[in-house]
């Protein structure tokens, strides 16, 4: 579609466009962020790691139980 | 939570190597435009605003009255594009209104229909691929029998073109597809067809841009005026020497739907 008018466009209801389409930048972020399911697999890990250091054992316990059962209290 | 010097160092390291990871991917260019790319060209100088583009679009797409025109319509008058209406013509006005294209008290007529983008964000955004470009006539397509409703294409088009049918059961999209049912009759764009004066023109899209350059680099005629011998300066604005009642004297601005 091209058009032609006199009167300046964005009072036609046409306001300026940025030169890279909507459509390559959206595109791009989401590609940068799921290429090869690289950054989720890497926060995955991430957290994986953050959630292991710390998890707080029953074997670790004050109490001085040892290997206590869970219901022990 | 403390954390001593160790830890704090293997944190940079890791945030680091994530940073890099990210930034290898490079965001893709704007997409081109197929060579054989149909379209229109819209002459807003030739457009008299007769509607009779939005009338024969209605005709050849089966479209029902707008909603928008009123309780009990009956003249079909829409006010904007809607999944009934697929084009539309809007004026726009400035103070007393009484000089055709001119910015401040005059008119001016605009057709607000699908632009066809190049680079389009409803297509992009279509997670079912009911929305695509052909790749050789560059139309932008929608397939009912693929599309789930999902609506991303009404979120994301910038324009606000593809519509959804809010009030039926099993609901579609509605816009413009530039006439791709009548092609095999060989007919073309219906708004283009019936337009009197030759505002909306159809075609491939470098005639139409070959077409708009030539337009654009037109000079405003001077013509002898009816009255005493005076010389008026009008606006020469048609392809076929038809003299427009628009008396400004610049030229033509241009806008082309990259995306």
């Amino acid at each position: 579609m091209i058009k032609l008018a006199s009167v300046p466009f964005d009072k036609l209801g046409h306001r300026p466009l940025p030169e890279r389409s909507y459509a390559s930048i959206s595109e791009g972020l989401q590609h940068t962020l799921y290429s090869y399911l690289i950054l989720p697999a890497a926060v995955l890990g991430v957290l994986g790691v953050v959630a292991k250091r710390n998890a707080k054992h029953d074997d670790d316990d004050d109490d001085g139980g040892g290997s206590a059962g869970r219901g022990r209290k | 939570m403390s954390i001593n010097r160790r830890d704090f160092l293997k944190g940079a390291l890791a945030g680091g190597a994530l940073l890099g990871m990210g930034a290898e991917a490079e965001a893709r260019p704007n997409k081109t435009m197929p060579p054989q790319a149909l379209g229109l060209l819209f002459d807003s100088a030739l457009c008299i605003g007769c509607k009779a583009c939005v009338a024969a679009c209605k005709r050849v797409n089966g479209l029902p009255p707008d909603p928008t025109s009123g309780e009990n319509p009956i003249w079909d008058v829409p006010l904007d594009m809607s999944a009934y209406t697929y084009n539309v013509i809007k004026v726009y006005k400035s103070g007393t209104a009484v000089h055709k294209d001119q910015e401040t008290d005059g008119y001016a007529f605009m057709k607000q229909s699908c632009l066809h983008c190049v680079d389009p964000s409803c297509v992009s955004a279509c997670p079912v691929s009911a929305m695509l470009k052909d790749p050789v006539t560059g139309i932008v397509t929608y397939d009912a029998g693929a599309c789930i409703g999902c609506r991303y294409c009404v979120a994301a088009c910038p324009f606000g073109v593809p519509r959804f049918e809010y009030d039926k059961a099993l609901p579609k999209i509605g816009k413009c597809e530039l006439c791709r049912h009548r092609m095999a009759d060989g007919h073309y764009a219906a708004c283009a067809e019936v337009c009197p004066t030759g505002a909306t023109l159809y075609g491939k899209v470098t005639d139409l841009m070959t077409e708009a350059r030539r337009r654009l680099a037109l000079k405003p005629a001077k013509r002898r005026s009816s009255r005493a011998g005076s010389w008026a300066v009008r606006t020469r604005a048609t392809a076929h020497r038809r003299p427009s009642t628009s008396r400004r004297s610049t030229a033509r601005r241009s806008w082309a739907a990259r995306r």
